[in-house]
């Protein structure tokens, strides 16, 4: 049974939770430069 | 979280604690020895098997009082399950005589462990400059990644024969079998949510931060929190005022404008959240490759580390000269307010991909088709967040520090990845946690970019520059294919007549300038 978070009380639906396409865990630094250490700031 | 060095048959019973090390025979165990760092041996004689649990001390659990527990075979196996388990970052070392040995990581990553079998032995560290291995070693496509800006998450490293033990992975050793690393089941994530009218995220979030750094014992002249000004940090910081207390800053800081502008805002939110001294290392002092660092000058240095690695190192130095011994980051604050891909589509935002270089090496090159086979499956945190906190953790725990980055914990992304697109984009979570707390507007919405892209291109051009060229006719990576010599030949000469684009040169170097350091450069490449 999934473990219900602190936050839960925030949301008006149910908390869907699945494995994702490794495409949403790469999602930030793929590719990004080594001038930056944050996307927007440092 | 470790240093290890296995040899022979594996012993189940009769490791040693020398008030250093764990010791049996020839073979020995070192938890990384740091006040937030506690362990215990559990042994059981039901199955002689015994399991070393290195973990960081929790402070709402019992702490180890001694560092040895000889117990049932169900008290044993509890004990187990409960480092698995464990709430911080925790690894284990299982041991059974007769059979091979087990150690498994948590899902934090915080501290990743390298692992090299060689002959009968192995070697496992936090610190890849532990582990000897050769430049007639590379992994083509790995060494690929690094160049071409690919993030790969995976038990492989630069070196073929030195593995990563990924999050939550175990690896099997036995000295007459080898090593073998046992990925885990893909992680699950969650889909954003619909809020109700009345929900307070911000407030939420704030909650989640404290309770994530008052999980462990902290005392506030052992802290210190990278304050770059920017709003991940910025988000950690608050946190830490409010139940720490005023705890040292730190940052590299930038010059020009938007060195001005980071001087106001950081002395804002130091002034406003009320914390403590601050200690700030410029970054233009320090950048990569300058003449007295220990890049230039051929020290050992690791592959993975980060690209201001000289001024890092200053800045940890000196915090750790100060007192401190836990350094706090922004670590995890991108992939918090990520965009998923489907979203990204929507929305139009950049996805900031670099171009692969040219002056990549033909065996480079051809690995780049298979570059997103073989990954780690699924992870609790971002493969990206992982990635940057394995160079953070090395380079902090070199100067005694342990690193601990709030926003890089598996909740608190759960947290992230359930709010609705328009409370991360841009963001907005942070800023709006900024401008309930009053902070100004050149706070929470700063005109100028603060970052290192002019740093990186200065240094590249003054120092970095002059370095690749005198290395380049006998390059490792270009011996072995993986750089183009012609091609990079050309990039240089192009950088030195324009006085633009050095920042492409810095990979390049800093891998060539790593293999260097390390080994004896191989006679020929590997097919």
């Amino acid at each position: 049974m999934q473990q219900k978070t602190p936050f839960e009380g925030l949301f008006a639906d149910q908390e869907i939770r699945e494995v994702p396409s490794l495409d949403l865990l790469y999602t930030k630094k793929q590719g990004s430069s080594d001038t930056q250490t944050e996307t927007d700031d440092i | 979280m470790i240093k290890m060095h296995l040899t022979g048959a594996t012993d189940a019973g009769g490791w040693q604690w020398d008030g250093h090390r764990w010791i049996s025979g020839r073979s020995w165990i070192e938890p990384f020895p740091h006040p937030a760092i506690e362990h215990v041996m559990v042994t059981t004689p039901d199955s002689g098997q015994s399991c070393l649990i290195v973990r960081e001390a929790a402070g709402d659990r019992e702490p180890v009082t001694t560092v040895r527990r000889v117990m049932s075979n169900p008290g044993y196996r509890r004990q187990v399950e409960e480092a698995d388990a464990w709430p911080l970052h925790a690894v284990r070392v299982e041991m059974a005589a007769g059979h091979g040995v087990g150690i498994r990581c948590g899902e934090r990553g915080v501290a990743p462990l390298y692992l090299r079998p060689t002959d009968g032995q192995l070697t496992v560290s936090w610190d890849i400059l532990d582990l000897a291995a050769g430049t007639d070693d590379l992994d083509a496509r790995e060494v690929a990644a690094m160049l071409a800006y690919r993030t790969r998450y995976s038990t492989a490293t630069v070196f073929r024969t030195m593995r990563q033990l990924t999050e939550r992975s175990t690896a099997i050793w036995n000295h007459t079998t080898g090593l073998s690393i046992d990925y885990p089941a893909p992680a699950l994530h969650s889909h954003p949510r619909i809020l109700h009218s009345d929900a307070d995220p911000v407030a939420a979030f704030s909650d989640l931060l404290r309770r994530e750094i008052t999980a462990r014992p902290l005392s506030t002249d052992g802290c210190a929190v990278e304050l770059s000004g920017g709003m991940d940090s910025a988000m950690t910081a608050l946190a830490l005022a409010e139940t720490v207390g005023p705890v040292r800053t730190a940052a590299l800081t930038l010059g020009g404008d938007a060195g001005d502008q980071q001087q106001r805002r950081r002395r804002e939110i130091s002034a406003r959240a009320r914390l403590g001294p601050d200690l700030t290392v410029p970054v233009a002092e320090f950048g990569p490759f300058h003449p007295a660092g220990p890049r230039a000058n051929g020290r050992p240095t690791s592959p993975t580390d980060g690209t201001y690695a000289e001024a890092m190192n200053e800045l940890y130095s000196r915090l750790s000269a100060a007192g401190a011994r836990w350094v706090f980051t922004g670590i995890g604050g991108d992939e918090l307010c990520f965009q998923r891909p489907e979203e990204r589509a929507l929305t139009g935002d950049p996805w900031n991909l670099h171009p692969v270089p040219n002056h990549l090496g033909p065996r480079a090159r051809n690995t780049l088709l298979h570059i997103e086979d073989d990954l780690a499956p699924a992870s609790v945190l971002h493969a990206s967040t992982l990635l940057a906190l394995a160079v953070h953790s090395a380079t902090a725990m070199r100067h005694g520090l342990w690193p601990i980055s709030p926003l890089a914990t598996p909740l608190v992304l759960r947290f992230g990845e359930s709010l609705p697109l328009a409370w991360r984009r841009g963001k907005k979570l942070m800023r709006l946690r900024l401008e309930q707390a009053g902070y100004s507007r050149e706070v929470v919405h700063p005109p100028l970019r603060e970052n290192f892209a002019a740093t990186c291109e200065a240094a590249m051009l003054q120092d970095g520059l002059p370095l690749l060229c005198q290395w380049l006719p006998g390059s490792i990576l270009t011996l072995q294919g993986l750089l183009d010599p012609v091609g990079l030949r050309t990039e240089c000469a192009t950088v030195a007549t324009t006085g633009h684009g050095a920042s492409e040169l810095y990979r390049p170097l800093a891998l060539e300038a790593a293999l260097r350091s390390l080994a004896i450069p191989a006679a020929a490449p590997t097919p």
